[in-house]
């Protein structure tokens, strides 16, 4: 019995991580289910030439603007210095963060929370002292700032609006005046659950 | 005599099976993964305890990762004082781990709550390492790996044959092998898949990848790293080296001089991710794992190294441990009082500090003039921007720029490279050769499309051209992006 059990162990974890790879490999349900993220080794996929950092703004009835992240109690870094709330690069989970900052700390009524991304080429990061033959184009570090989605005090979104990136790639392809034509003829609408006459996909 | 080959292929393949995951060791190497693993994970648990209820609560803000697959509600959330309690016993059950104390529950304990933590928070707890650790926690818990090295082995005192270990008279217990293959096997396939990956980045093979990667501020500093991006051509080779051990580990690790290899290269690629990327946990993690890839022949030689240094005295000195700490009321009262004082340390720290006596904390005004810095519109990227460098040299390797120079002599060619960034949308790039005066004396261009990231001239330096201090502009967009000097002599 212990024998047959350890057996069916085997055969089901190894046919498990096969599945993960397979699934990987071939693109088939590799983000179907929470789960995959255990059996898929898609270590490093993304990568990017622009950094990126996350600003949560609260705005005051006074018209004072605050920063709601990392939360004034204390700050947690995972990897390096950089807060937590750096790491979430799709923004889903940036309503919570504020609402949270906004639930635990004394502050005025608020109207509105703004999140702000901000982006820089990744050249600016390199120290000067760098191989001489290599100087990076353009010493003068220069910061994007974006303002990407504005939420409800409680972390509802009002408008979400296409991360930087995306929407520069948007940009860089829109450029061509025939793209550019075409797609003036569908405007892209999302509507999001629980918020359907607020929230809405701004086109760029 | 044709139909006995069927019937011994089919003994081979199952006596096969059957030494593979079913032959019998002292389960030295497990035991020793048991005692390094949660000490390593505890590095990362520790610092999050003081921030339990912020990460993985409702009274908090939790990011649990299922969300971002489009199940919102998969685990459900703990509240703030069960999270407090959680973190709390998973950091004991690690130690417990480590020390071999009720071993088998204490890691399946630690499995569970560690990867049901880590599922609650994708953005500071959940990483690949985190999930590569629970496999490993599941597989030693299924193993014997508390036989040996354990509170649980002093415990409870072995009936088993003497053998002679460490150069010591003692009994030493055995345990069929299957878990320590399969940890064998598990790492054999990360490495595997993590090739596939590869494989789909084409970026990864011209060096682009693991050079903006060395170039970004999201993990711990990495000067070698920075440095290193200037030289893509060493990436190059260093991105192949990789992709082809990782596909072969899982074939060639298992003895001999294969074995070496595959371990020795892997222990230097994990190593140099620390100083190159930053990262410090998963080498840790997977250099400890390495140790499942050691039999038990294999720890015996390392325990007679071990002995020439007076190790084995060290490792085999009595211990008294009390007889009730083989109870599972014992056990059990202590996971009870460790979540309890747990929840009360939280409470008295009070993270959030709203029970101090100056009330809540006040929230942090903005820095004067910042959000009136934010464009209505958003920017157009700047020329400028849309270029990394501009590399001059004679040779390419894999598509980039080597034997990097500035100086050349009449009627010798040289290379100019441009490297751009992402987003750059189709550009039409000038590159001029001017003379000494500024005037010019070459000029060549060429359409850079949008997903292309270098772009190259080749220049011959004519005979009659006379010596002096020439220069290499590149213009962009109606602009200079660059400007080198170029000797010629």
């Amino acid at each position: 019995m212990r024998r047959w059990l350890s057996q069916s162990f085997i055969a089901l974890y190894l046919g498990i991580l096969a599945f993960g790879i397979g699934s990987h490999g071939f693109k088939y349900c590799d983000s179907c289910h929470p789960g995959m993220y255990l059996v898929v080794w898609d270590m490093f996929c993304g990568w990017s030439t622009w950094e990126q950092r996350l600003h949560v703004i609260g705005e005051g009835e006074s018209g004072t603007y605050y920063r709601l992240a990392p939360g004034p109690w204390g700050d947690y870094q995972p990897y390096s210095n950089l807060s937590r709330h750096h790491y979430d690069n799709f923004g889903s989970h940036t309503g919570r963060l504020a609402a949270n900052c906004l639930k635990h700390t004394d502050h005025e009524p608020m109207r509105r929370v703004f999140v702000v991304e901000e982006s820089w080429n990744k050249k600016f990061n390199l120290p000067p002292s760098l191989n001489p033959n290599v100087v990076p184009v353009n010493d003068e570090k220069f910061t994007y700032l974006y303002l990407r989605d504005e939420l409800k005090p409680d972390g509802t979104p009002i408008v979400r609006r296409a991360p930087w990136h995306q929407l520069q790639m948007t940009r860089s392809i829109s450029e061509n005046p025939r793209l550019h034509a075409q797609a003036r003829h569908g405007t892209p609408v999302m509507l999001a659950d629980g918020a359907a006459n607020q929230v809405a996909e701004v086109p760029h | 005599m044709s139909a006995s080959y069927p019937l011994s292929d089919h003994r081979s393949l199952r006596s096969s099976w059957q030494s593979f995951f079913y032959r019998e060791e002292v389960p030295f190497s497990l035991a020793l993964l048991r005692i390094l693993l949660p000490l390593v994970l505890l590095i990362v648990v520790v610092p999050r305890w003081i921030h339990s209820r912020e990460l993985y609560s409702t009274d908090g803000a939790a990011a649990p990762l299922a969300l971002n697959y489009g199940w919102p509600d998969f685990f459900p959330e703990p509240n703030g004082t069960v999270a407090v309690a959680l973190v709390s016993v998973l950091a004991v059950t690690l130690l417990m781990s480590a020390a071999g104390w009720w071993t088998r529950t204490s890691l399946l304990l630690s499995a569970g709550l560690f990867g049901y933590l880590n599922m609650l928070d994708c953005l500071s707890s959940i990483t690949k390492y985190s999930v590569i650790s629970t496999h490993f926690l599941v597989l030693l818990g299924l193993s014997n790996c508390g036989a040996i090295w354990s509170v649980d082995s002093l415990l409870r005192p072995s009936s088993l044959p003497r053998r002679r270990v460490f150069g010591v008279e003692t009994r030493m217990p055995v345990a069929v092998v299957w878990p320590r293959r399969l940890i064998q096997l598990l790492i054999g396939l990360i490495y595997f898949g993590a090739a596939t990956t590869k494989l789909q980045t084409e970026a990864y093979f011209t060096s682009d990848q693991l050079r903006w990667w060395m170039m970004t501020n999201v993990n711990r500093a990495n000067p070698m790293g920075e440095w290193l991006s200037a030289y893509p051509s060493i990436l190059i080779a260093m991105a192949y080296a990789a992709i082809v051990w990782q596909i072969i580990f899982v074939f060639i690790s298992w003895r001999g001089i294969g074995r070496l290899f595959a371990l020795g290269f892997g222990a230097t690629f994990h190593f140099s991710t620390a100083p190159l990327l930053g990262i410090y946990v998963f080498p840790m993690v997977m250099i400890s794992s390495y140790v499942s890839f050691f039999d038990e022949k294999d720890m015996l030689r390392i325990g007679r190294w071990a002995r020439g240094l007076g190790l084995d005295q060290w490792l085999t000195r009595p211990v008294h441990i009390p007889k009730w700490a083989a109870s599972s009321l014992a056990y059990v009262t202590v996971l009870l009082v460790t979540s309890a004082v747990g929840v009360a340390a939280e409470y008295v720290i009070d993270p959030y500090g709203e029970r101090r006596p100056e009330g809540k904390y006040p929230l942090p005004v903005l820095e004067a003039g910042f959000f009136e810095r934010i464009p209505r519109e958003p920017e157009a990227i700047r020329e400028t921007d849309k270029y990394h460098t501009v590399t001059i040299g004679t040779d390419l390797l894999g598509g980039v720029m080597m034997n990097l120079r500035n100086q050349f002599k009449r009627d010798e060619r040289f290379l100019v490279q441009v490297s751009l960034t992402l987003l750059h949308g189709d550009q039409w790039i000038e590159c001029n050769l001017l003379d000494p005066e500024g005037r010019l004396v070459q000029q060549v261009g060429q359409v850079v499309p949008r997903e292309r990231l270098r772009a190259e001239w080749q220049f011959k330096v004519p005979p009659t051209l006379p010596t002096g201090t020439y220069s290499i502009t590149v213009r962009s967009g109606g602009q200079e992006i660059a400007c080198r000097p170029v000797e010629i002599h």
